[in-house]
């Protein structure tokens, strides 16, 4: 239960300003467990990094990029449209939101997207010792995505994933997904790895050379492909425009 | 006076761009930056720029940001990261086509010298006696100011409120005008209004008519 005291916990940990405060997740669907974390959306007035303060996830946007996810049917739009709590929200973003959602005719776009993908998880052992927690996570984000999508293509009716796996018939990917987010290995990511493959009916093989290659020829067909392999080659590191200016020429 | 023609933010829209050249008369034309990246065909861009400059009179180029980061990839100032967030990508998928494993070293196989040398060859700056024409604008508290990070790869959000002391009139780029129109307030005129990267169209300000062309 997600009590007054919790909400005032929550929302001090938030790192001001914010235009809103959303809870969502599993903690506002009151199924959390009592190891889940807590999952935040602030409202930014500029574009911010994610961060967590202890169990307290913080994802970041501000409402125009909120209002084109709403616009384009994502995944991320109709989690928050169906299941966000606010903490926060004196301007009614929520209701701005729910109002530009445009909830799409299925989820093949997003499958075929997550399966071009595939390529960013064609990591040797020592690489992936240079990144783990990155690709822990990109593994685990691509595995719940094409789970998410299959299973609201076949009328799920939420986010919990319990309910999700019951429905697809998976339920081994919760040891999993449990695995790679809690341990960050390399068995962990092999497992999680070989899932995504029999999953998707992908193979996690990179023709480039590089990374850098991938992300060139995945921009022009595949947005989510180019986001997700700019954010392993950034490992972690915020980007600023201010690296021009340390340019000398 | 001389009749002149700027010409703002291109992102590799060469559709839009020889469609305004069509539009414009016979005057001496100042093309504010930002030539390349974000839209599909830069080196089109590049193209029509370089028989510009063969053919007009005496046209000027300036520097953008983006020929900055284009150079400073190319040279290895830059990492592909950096470049790649500030809208990189489609130049070098534009000259390269598929990439295969060194993306620096493939883009600098394929991009004709001559473009290289054309970017480089860009100007910072624009002034006469009436105006100053440059991608970034100036400075508001340094007016008087031309340095190279300031006037091309500076951001100043607070010029458009008119808060500086400069007998001249300031023409900029850079600043996206999401209402797809220009600005012309306030001794200040920007010219980007999203053409190559919100699917805006490119704009030429007519000096010193102060009429605008938009394709």
């Amino acid at each position: 239960m997600f009590t007054a005291d919790r909400v005032r916990e929550v929302t001090e940990a938030v790192k001001p300003p914010f235009r809103a405060l959303f809870l969502y997740g599993s903690h506002a669907r009151a199924d959390a467990r009592e190891d889940s974390d807590v999952d935040i959306l602030q409202v930014t007035l500029t574009h911010a990094a994610p961060y967590a303060v202890g169990r307290v996830n913080v994802t970041c946007y501000t409402l125009e990029q909120l209002l084109r996810l709403a616009r384009q049917g994502g995944l991320f739009a109709r989690h928050l449209v169906e299941e966000a709590l606010p903490l926060a929200d004196p301007h009614d973003v929520l209701g701005a939101l729910k109002s530009a959602y445009v909830r799409p005719l299925d989820y093949h776009g997003v499958k075929r997207e997550v399966c071009g993908c595939a390529p960013l998880l064609d990591v040797a052992d020592p690489q992936f010792n240079e990144n783990a927690d990155g690709l822990s996570s990109l593994v685990s984000y691509l595995i719940r995505t094409y789970l998410y999508a299959t299973a609201f293509d076949r009328q799920a009716k939420s986010f919990a994933m319990g309910h999700v796996l019951d429905l697809l018939g998976q339920e081994r990917a919760s040891s999993i997904l449990s695995n790679v987010r809690s341990h960050h290995s390399i068995p962990a990511f092999a497992a999680a790895r070989t899932f995504f493959e029999e999953l998707t009916g992908t193979i996690c093989q990179r023709k480039e050379g590089s990374l850098e290659a991938f992300v060139v020829n995945a921009s022009a067909h595949n947005e989510l492909a180019m986001i997700l392999g700019l954010r392993l080659l950034a490992r972690g590191r915020p980007f600023t425009y201010d690296a021009l200016l340390d340019v000398e020429f | 006076m001389e009749r002149l023609a700027f010409i703002g933010d291109i992102h590799g829209d060469s559709v839009r761009l020889s469609a305004l050249l069509g539009n414009i008369d016979s005057r001496r034309l100042v093309f504010l930056g930002d030539y390349v990246d974000r839209g599909p065909n830069s080196p089109e861009v590049v193209e029509i720029l370089m028989e510009v400059a063969n053919r007009k009179t005496n046209p000027v180029f300036l520097f953008g940001n983006h020929e900055v980061a284009l150079l400073a990839f190319l040279s290895g100032k830059l990492s592909f990261l950096e470049y790649a967030w500030m809208g990189g990508l489609s130049t070098i998928r534009s000259y390269i086509g598929k990439a295969s494993e060194d993306v620096r070293s493939e883009l600098a196989a394929a991009m004709p010298r001559s473009h290289r040398e054309f970017l480089s060859n860009c100007k910072p700056f624009f002034e006469t006696d009436q105006l100053v024409a440059s991608h970034a604008g100036i400075n508001p508290a340094y007016p008087e100011s031309r340095e190279f990070g300031e006037i091309v790869l500076g951001r100043y959000p607070s010029l458009f409120r008119g808060n500086f002391r400069l007998n001249k009139l300031v023409i900029c780029g850079h600043y996206l005008q999401t209402t797809l129109r220009p600005f012309a307030e306030n001794g200040v005129t920007c010219l980007n209004t999203g053409c190559g990267t919100i699917e805006g169209p490119l704009t030429a300000l007519l000096y010193p008519e102060m009429t605008f062309l938009q394709a």
